[in-house]
């Protein structure tokens, strides 16, 4: 017997799809778990890596330029945690529903956010007159 | 579909999706960790008063908030019988610890020490 999240539902949801909503195969659940973890972990690094250029980054020749590149992979880390969550949830609806799994924004974000703050640490480096 | 009419050699009741979720989970503690230990190290080394009263809050709601998830998961492997994927609450504390460590990093960025 499957104890899976009851809370992915709201009220309104479960009398509108009534008797067709069932706990899907315990193996997709746990599945959908392990893909949360998975970007909690990116999450995690995320931040870590913000965490590192703030704080162990030899100092660039104007104020504020290791905050530019740390602070942006913080909150892009903070938004991806947030977001898994709300991933994880519309996926296992879907799965209980036996509809296709939601598409997820989640990789292009990543994917924008990590491009967009390469090019800002670039240009940080051209300004600061080359990393000595 | 029923798992008793499943052939697929990765049968329920064999612990393999268990095991793999607890790894998962375990690497998940690991992230965390070094997360932690970066942001810790931060603030013994460069804070003192409010800022750091307030950060070190932060880290250990944030820490605490995986807790219930990873001890779950270790006990769900530690008995394979019943199938006990983790509760959406479990999940959401979680990813709320996360981005409660990525606020204890801003609010460290954004109120240096003198």
């Amino acid at each position: 017997v499957t104890r899976a999240a009851d809370e992915g539902t709201s009220a309104d949801d479960q009398q509108e799809a009534g008797e067709r909503e069932r706990e899907p195969d315990v193996r997709f659940t746990y599945a959908n778990e392990r893909t949360f973890l998975a970007w909690n972990r990116t999450a995690l690094a995320l931040v870590a890596t913000g965490v590192a250029a703030t704080a162990l980054l030899p100092r660039f020749d104007f104020e504020g330029a290791r905050r530019l590149i740390g602070v942006p992979l913080m909150l892009l880390g903070g938004l991806l945690a947030l977001s898994s969550y709300q991933q994880w949830q519309r996926n296992q609806r879907a799965m209980r529903r036996g509809q296709p799994l939601p598409p997820s924004r989640m990789p292009l974000v990543l994917a924008i956010g990590i491009g967009a703050v390469a090019l800002l640490s670039v240009l940080v480096v051209i300004i600061s007159g080359g990393a000595n | 579909m029923e798992p008793d009419d499943d052939p697929s050699p990765y049968a329920l009741g064999e612990g393999l999706p268990e095991e793999r979720t607890e790894l998962a989970w375990s690497r998940s503690g690991l992230a965390l960790l070094a997360c932690f230990a970066l942001l810790a190290r931060r603030v013994w080394e460069r804070h003192q008063g409010t800022v750091a009263v307030v950060a070190v809050l932060l880290l250990a709601v944030g820490a605490l908030a995986w807790a219930g998830g990873i001890l779950h998961a270790r006990s769900a492997r530690l008995d394979p019988d019943r199938q006990r994927p983790a509760s959406a609450t479990k999940l959401r504390n979680a990813a709320l610890g996360t981005a409660v460590l990525a606020a204890a990093g801003l609010v460290l960025s954004f109120f240096p020490a003198d």
